[in-house]
C-alpha cells in the first residue's frame, strides 16, 4: 500500500503557505531584517505550528489559513465558478465561509467580541505578539531547567576531613552498593557465620548443643526461639557438652540429662535474662560467635559422651521444635537448610546426615572419581581436560617427530629443546 | 595348453571361524556446563561402566568437550571414523547410538536393494563367447 509521507500532507502545505506572507508583510523592505525582526525561536518542530493553528486559542487562530494576493480578483473568480456550478448567482449555496471571522454563521459569544477587538489591531503587532510569545516560552523553559539542574543552591560545603563521608572501595561496600542499585534489600551479614563448619565431629557437637538447649526450654515451658536469639550469650555454657541427650520412651521427644542439676537452672536463667534484654535490643543483628570459635567450643567432648543410645531416632516432627533446632543449628554451623530439606527431615539422624553430606561435585570427572565404578573397568580411560590434537599426537608418539622436524627448519619457537 | 579353472582357495571371512569387531575405539565427549549434555553425563555415570564391561575389546575414552554438544565417536579398523551427536538425548537413546556405532563396519552407508547378498562366486562362472560350444550361424 502506498503511503504519503507526513511532510507532504495538506496540512503542512497550508502551513508553509501561511508562513511566507508573514515575513513579507513586515515594515522593513530588507528580507533579512524582517526575518530578524520576527525573531522566531530556535528551530521549532513543524508539528508545534500545526498544533498552534488548530489550537482552541482564538489568538492563535485568528488569521485565515489561505490569504490570496489579490482578494478582489480571487473573489470574482470564485463567484464565476460558483455561478457555473449552481446555475446562477441566486442559487449559490455556501457562499459564506463559515470559518471566516466575519461570517454571519459564526455563533455570537464570548470569543466574538474579543476577536473583533483584536481584529482591529495592525498585522505587525500581531506578528510581534506571536514572536514574543515564543520568546517567553523559551525563556520560561530555560529558567526552569536552570532551577532544576543548578548545582549550587548554597547547600554544598566542601569537606575538610574524611569524617562523616561515605567510605568507598571495599569489596563489601561494592556488593552492598550493587544490591542497592538493583533495588534489593541489603541483609546485614551476621546471622549465619561467613564460613561453614565441615568437620563432622564439630557438626555433631553443634547438633547436640542445639538439641540440648531446645529440649531444655521445652521442658521448662519457655519460648523455644530464645536459643537462637543471641549466639554470644550462650558461649559461657561450656558444660552443655557434657549433657547427655537420648530418646524418650515413646520416641517422640528427647531426654536431656544434666550431670549437675544446677546446670539446668543456669541455662534457664541465662535465657531468661536474654529474653528481658532482647525486648530493647535488636537481638538477631550480630552474633558474637564465629565458626572457628564455635568449633573450638564444641569439640571438647566425644560423640559417645554426648549422646545416649538410639539418639538418631529422636523426633523433631513438632514444627516448633524443628524450627528452633534448625535455626540454632544454622546459626552454629553456617549451613543453610532449604525449606524442602527442613520439610523432609523428621529425625535428628536425618538432620545430621543432611549437614554432613558432602557437597555435590561440580564436574563430572570429580563424580566419576568419587564413584570409582568407571575407573574399575580396564578398557576405559577418563580425561579431566579436553583432549587436544597435540595430546593425540603425543599419545601415538608422533609429537616428538613433529617437533624435531619443526626444530630442524627453525619453526619451533619458544619450545624447550 | 588346455584351460583349467582357477583353483578355489578358502578365503578368510570375518565371522567364519573368528569374528573381529570392526570398531576399535569409542570416544565419549561431554560438557559440564551445557544442558544438552545432561543425558550424556548421566549415561557416563550410570550406564557406561556396564557397557564397557560388556565390550572389553573396545577401547573407551571419556573426555570433556567444553561448550559443545555431546558426541560419541567410533573409530574403526579400516581407518574411518563415525561421529553421532547425542545432544538432549536420554540415557537409553545414547545407549542405542553407542550400540549402533559398536556394531557398524566403518564403511560408508550403502543402499541395499536385494533381499540376499552373497559373497560367494557364481558356480556357473562368468559367460564368455570364446569358450564352450562354438555356434555357427
Amino acid at each position: 500500500m502506498r503511503r504519503i509521507s507526513r511532510p507532504q500532507q495538506p496540512i503542512d502545505l497550508l502551513l508553509t503557505s501561511f508562513r511566507r506572507p508573514q515575513t513579507q508583510s513586515s515594515s522593513s523592505p530588507c528580507l533579512v531584517c524582517n526575518f530578524r525582526a520576527i525573531s522566531f525561536p530556535k528551530a521549532r518542530h513543524p508539528s508545534t505550528y500545526v498544533a498552534a493553528r488548530f489550537s482552541t486559542s482564538t489568538r492563535l487562530r485568528q488569521e485565515p489559513i489561505f490569504k490570496p494576493k489579490n482578494p478582489e480578483k480571487a473573489k470574482a473568480f470564485t463567484d464565476s465558478i460558483q455561478a457555473k456550478l449552481w446555475g446562477g448567482q441566486e442559487n449559490v449555496l455556501g457562499r459564506e465561509d463559515p470559518y471566516d471571522r466575519n461570517s454571519p454563521m459564526r455563533v455570537p459569544g464570548g470569543g466574538k467580541a474579543e476577536n473583533e477587538v483584536e481584529a482591529k489591531r495592525p498585522q505587525i503587532v500581531e506578528e510581534e505578539e506571536v514572536s514574543e510569545k515564543y520568546a517567553d516560552e523559551l525563556a520560561e523553559e530555560s529558567h526552569s531547567t536552570e532551577d532544576e539542574y543548578s548545582p549550587d543552591h548554597g547547600r554544598y560545603e566542601e569537606a575538610k576531613t574524611w569524617h562523616g563521608l561515605e567510605r568507598v572501595g571495599s569489596k563489601e561496600w561494592a556488593e552492598e552498593y550493587q544490591d542497592q542499585e538493583r533495588g534489593r534489600l541489603h541483609f546485614r551479614r551476621g546471622y549465619l557465620p561467613s564460613t561453614k563448619i565441615t568437620d563432622p565431629e564439630a557438626l555433631d557437637a553443634a547438633l547436640h548443643r542445639a538439641i540440648a538447649e531446645v529440649f531444655t526450654l521445652q521442658k521448662v515451658g519457655m519460648d523455644l526461639g530464645l536459643t537462637s536469639k543471641r549466639a554470644g550469650s550462650q558461649n559461657d555454657l561450656g558444660f552443655i557438652q557434657s549433657v547427655k541427650v537420648g530418646p524418650s520412651k515413646d520416641g517422640n521427644s528427647a531426654i536431656v540429662e544434666f550431670s549437675d542439676s544446677t546446670n539446668e537452672s543456669e541455662i534457664v536463667q541465662a535465657l531468661e535474662a536474654l529474653a528481658k534484654t532482647s525486648n530493647s535490643v535488636d537481638t538477631e543483628s550480630s552474633p558474637d560467635i564465629g565458626p572457628e570459635e564455635a568449633s573450638s567450643v564444641l569439640e571438647t567432648t566425644t560423640q559417645s559422651q554426648r549422646w545416649k543410645e538410639g539418639w538418631q531416632s529422636i523426633s523433631i516432627s513438632d514444627p516448633d521444635v524443628k524450627f528452633a533446632v534448625v535455626k540454632r543449628l544454622m546459626q552454629l554451623t553456617g549451613h543453610r537448610l532449604s525449606d524442602p530439606v527442613i520439610q523432609d527431615t523428621n529425625t535428628i539422624g536425618q538432620l545430621l546426615a543432611r549437614i554432613t553430606a558432602p557437597p555435590k561435585p561440580k564436574k563430572l570427572v570429580e563424580a566419576i572419581q568419587g564413584d570409582g565404578r568407571l575407573q574399575a573397568v580396564s578398557n576405559v580411560k577418563v580425561s579431566g581436560q579436553r583432549v587436544t590434537p597435540m595430546d593425540k599426537e603425543q599419545e601415538v608418539g608422533r609429537l616428538k617427530v613433529i617437533e624435531y622436524a619443526l626444530r630442524e627448519r627453525g619453526l619451533l619457537v619458544g619450545a624447550p629443546s | 595348453m588346455p584351460l583349467s579353472a582357477v583353483k578355489a582357495v578358502a578365503k578368510g571371512q570375518n565371522g567364519v571361524g573368528a569374528f573381529i569387531l570392526q570398531c576399535k575405539r569409542l570416544d565419549f565427549h561431554y560438557c559440564d556446563w551445557a544442558g544438552s549434555s545432561r543425558g550424556m553425563n548421566a549415561f557416563i555415570q550410570k550406564r557406561l561402566p556396564q557397557f564397557a564391561r560388556e565390550n572389553p575389546q573396545i577401547e573407551i575414552t571419556v573426555s570433556p568437550r567444553p561448550h559443545k554438544h555431546p558426541v560419541v565417536k567410533g573409530h574403526y579398523i579400516n581407518g574411518r571414523e563415525k561421529a553421532v551427536c547425542v545432544r538432549n538425548m536420554t540415557t537409553e537413546m545414547i545407549l542405542e547410538k553407542a550400540s549402533l556405532l559398536r556394531d557398524a563396519s566403518g564403511e560408508k552407508l550403502k543402499r541395499v536393494n536385494k533381499p540376499v547378498t552373497s559373497v560367494n562366486e557364481s558356480v556357473r562362472g562368468i559367460w564368455s563367447p570364446y569358450h564352450g560350444a562354438q555356434y555357427k550361424i
